[in-house]
This record gives structure tokens, sequence and C-alpha cells, in this order.
């Protein structure tokens, strides 16, 4: 039993995308292919990867554990959102992960970016701990996580120091 | 991998939905945060062919004293004020940062992982759910929920809408521990312990175990040798609870670790989350 596509309208990155999506099409699988945004990456396709991790509605989501249907009526931002959101610069958080080699070939990259935006926003000073465990939810093959590491508690300290 | 193809409802309300796992039974499966069954459909270990999703059902997103809504997140649930330590323990280790965000405590409970933490902390603290169907809304206890791997007593045309966590009695202390390879992922074993000291004395104790069996498990020997025990210098007691849970537990092997070093760790984890519970106890 399949019925025919549905009709959605996503918000993304703040440009209203209107489609029709076959129930069964994951999150991750609209961003990627029908709207052509490419910075959302899929590794496992089960969650545990963390690389498809956006935000919808203002809270982190794997994008491969969302039916596209799901989004309907929602605010998503992906990676490329962070960017345009902050009057096309880079952020802090991107600036530091490119100043403390946070990143090698970048596949888990736009997870993090989005995953520690959200944490950062949420706890402006978090911890040294709380910032490791947020990366059990984010293989990295590359960097080893310490400069990942670093670079976050950079970003805070910048946030931290710009807020006083 | 994809989905297999299947037809998506959406529910407006708890009528909506238990109206439509009335009609579609056991080809139906309800879909909330969607942390463990997205995965189960992304490989097809799981086809169904409708998905009744209650994520925009309003009145599930509710935390009123020990009831809690279906559809209140891990991460919800982590930021209310005066969480009970055994919840606060264990929600960190329930998935990751991003998944908690989306992962409902109805839907841990209702999936019955038997890895999971949160299964384990309803059992040990003597819980109890609450589920909705066309004839009406009945409690199932903790004890009475698990019937195997992912394996409920929930029908097929049943909902959960709410689960029940009491609260900690006077004098009782809780505390809940894990291990797991990498943070956040399944858990290797974990332990809750709920205690109770009553003019120095141990006079309750609630002891389960996850991660060892088809489902999460109370080690009645684990109480027995903690009740009646001193709730100062409880050393020997706590060491007779983690024999005891050692022995009365029959864990498996598969390529994390052997049975005989499950058995070990949970003793371990029980005696660590028995002495934290009876510290909180003494000063409750």
């Amino acid at each position: 039993m399949t019925d025919p596509p549905i009709p959605i309208e996503v918000t993304i990155n703040g440009r209203r995308h209107g489609d029709h999506v076959p129930a069964r099409l994951l999150l991750s699988d609209f961003l990627r292919h029908r709207v052509g945004l490419t910075g959302t990456h899929v590794g496992c396709e089960h969650g545990v990867c963390g690389a498809c991790t956006v935000r919808v509605d203002g809270r982190p989501a794997r994008a491969c554990l969302m039916l596209a249907v799901q989004a309907d009526g929602a605010d998503v931002q992906t990676v490329e959102g962070l960017a345009a959101a902050n009057a096309g610069e880079l952020t802090e958080l991107q600036r530091a992960l490119h100043e403390h080699h946070g990143l090698q070939c970048g596949f888990c990259t736009p997870g993090i970016l989005i995953a520690a935006t959200d944490l950062l926003e949420r706890r402006p000073d978090p911890s040294r701990a709380e910032i490791e465990q947020l990366l059990s939810g984010h293989i990295c093959r590359c960097t080893g996580y310490a400069p990942i590491v670093e670079a976050i508690e950079q970003a805070a300290a910048q946030r931290t120091e710009r807020a006083r | 991998m994809k989905p297999a193809p299947l037809s998506y409802r959406r529910a407006e309300s708890v009528e909506h939905a238990v109206t439509l796992l009335g009609e579609h039974g056991d080809d139906a499966r309800v879909l909330a945060g969607g942390q463990s069954l997205m995965p189960l459909l992304n490989m097809r270990r799981l086809t169904p062919r409708v998905l009744v999703d209650i994520t925009r059902v309003p009145g599930l997103d509710r935390v009123n004293g020990p009831a809690v809504g279906a559809l209140v997140t891990q991460f919800a649930l982590g930021e209310q004020p005066r969480l009970d330590d055994a919840i606060g323990e264990c929600l960190p280790y329930t998935g990751h940062y991003a998944t908690r965000h989306r992962g409902t405590i109805g839907g841990s409970i209702a999936f019955g992982e038997p890895r999971g933490e949160l299964p384990l902390v309803l059992l040990t603290l003597g819980g109890a759910v609450s589920v909705s169907s066309v004839g009406g809304e009945r409690e199932i206890a903790a004890e009475n929920l698990y019937t195997g791997a992912y394996s409920t007593t929930i029908k097929a045309d049943e909902l959960l809408v709410s689960t029940r966590w009491p609260r900690a009695g006077p004098g009782e202390g809780r505390a809940f521990t894990e291990l797991a390879q990498r943070h956040g992922d399944f858990t290797l074993a974990c332990a809750c312990a709920a205690i109770t000291v009553s003019h120095d004395e141990i006079v309750g104790a609630r002891i389960g175990v996850g991660a060892v069996a088809d489902r999460p498990l109370l080690v009645d020997g684990a109480a027995r040798a903690l009740i009646g025990g001193p709730a100062a210098g409880a050393q020997d007691v706590i060491a007779a609870a983690a024999d005891a849970t050692a022995r009365e537990i029959d864990a498996y092997d598969d390529h994390h670790a052997s049975a005989r070093y499950r058995r070990h760790l949970a003793g371990a984890l029980v005696a660590d989350a028995a002495r934290r519970a009876l510290d909180r106890a003494r000063h409750a």
C-alpha cells in the first residue's frame, strides 16, 4: 500500500521549498537530491555517524532519521545556512575549526558544525566533558577529535568574551 | 538504505491515532521521535505498511509531576527542575546530543530495547505506562510490560500516551550507572538502584540491571542481600549484592563482551549504583 506523492512545504535556510514527495523519502535525501543542498552529508543512514545532522525548528535532528513529510511546515537549517545567517561570513565556530585544523576530509564537519552551534546557543560555556559527549555522536576518522574540541572551546570563549 | 514503500498518516489527536491503529492493527507502527524506529525502517528490518506519526498530537509533550507524556523528549526531560537522581543520571547515556532532542520518553519505553536505559529505570522505580485504544485507557505496571526483546504487552491497537515515574519516598535514594564502549552507544551493562533507609538500617531496596538479558531485570537476590543491612559501613552487604547479581543473571556472549565479563560488570555496576543510592538515602 503506497500513497501518491504528498505535498509538503519546508523552509530551508530561510527559503521556502514546495514539493511532492513519497512518504518514505528521507529528509536527508530530500535536502540533497530534491533541493540540491549537498552540504548535509549522508554516512551511515541509521543515526550513528552524525554527518547528516541538521536543525529542524531550532533543534538538532539526524536528517536520515526523519521523513521529508515530517518536515512539512518546519524550519530547517543546514550547514549552508550557518554562514548565510551570518551575513555570508563564516561563523566563529567555522573559523575556529579552520584555525585548529578541526577537519581534514570534511565529511563529518557539517553535522559537527550544526550540533556544536546548537550546543553553544544552549550552553554558552560548555565543559570539556560536555563537548566530548557531544562529539561522541559524530564519527570523525581524520582528526582524532582533539582539534575539534579545541575549536569548540575557542568559539565558546569568543562568544563569552563578546557577551561581556 | 531507504525505507520500503509505506503509507504515512499524521495523527491529529489521540483519538485519531488510536482509530488509525484500530484500523491497521499489526500493519501499522507508531512513529514518535523515530530515533529507534527509523534506523530499522532504513535497514528494512521492519517494513510496516502504515506509519502513524504522532509527533504533532497535542498534549502528549507535558510533564506533570511523576507523569511524563509520551512525546516529552529525552532532552526536555533532562531540563526539568528537581529531576529524579536515577532519571537524571540515565538520560545523558540515552543516545547522543542530537538524538535526545527528538527521541521521546514514550518511544524509549514502548520500543523495548533490552539495552535501553529508560526501560531499566522505569522498572527499578516501580513505574507504569498508560495506554489508550478505541476501547479506553488502561495502565500497565513496568513489571508486566516487557515480554522479550522489543516486545511488550502493549497491543497493536493501543497507543502509549503517558509514563509514570514514582517520586522517591522519605529516606529513599536512587542512582544509575552504565558502561558503553563509546558514550551514547548501546551499553554493555547498566544498573539502577533505589534504596530506602530508616533508623540507620536499609529497609527497602530495588536493584535492576539492563543489557544482560532480553529485557531489563530486577535482581531480587541483590535486594535481599541489602535489606536489613546497616546504612553506614555497608561495604559487606553491597559486595554481597554484587555477588548475587553476578550469580543470578544469565548473561550472553557476543563480539563486544563475554557472558562472564558481563556478569562481572553487572555486579560491579550494581555495587556502584547501590553505594551512591545508599549515600543519597542517608542524606534524604
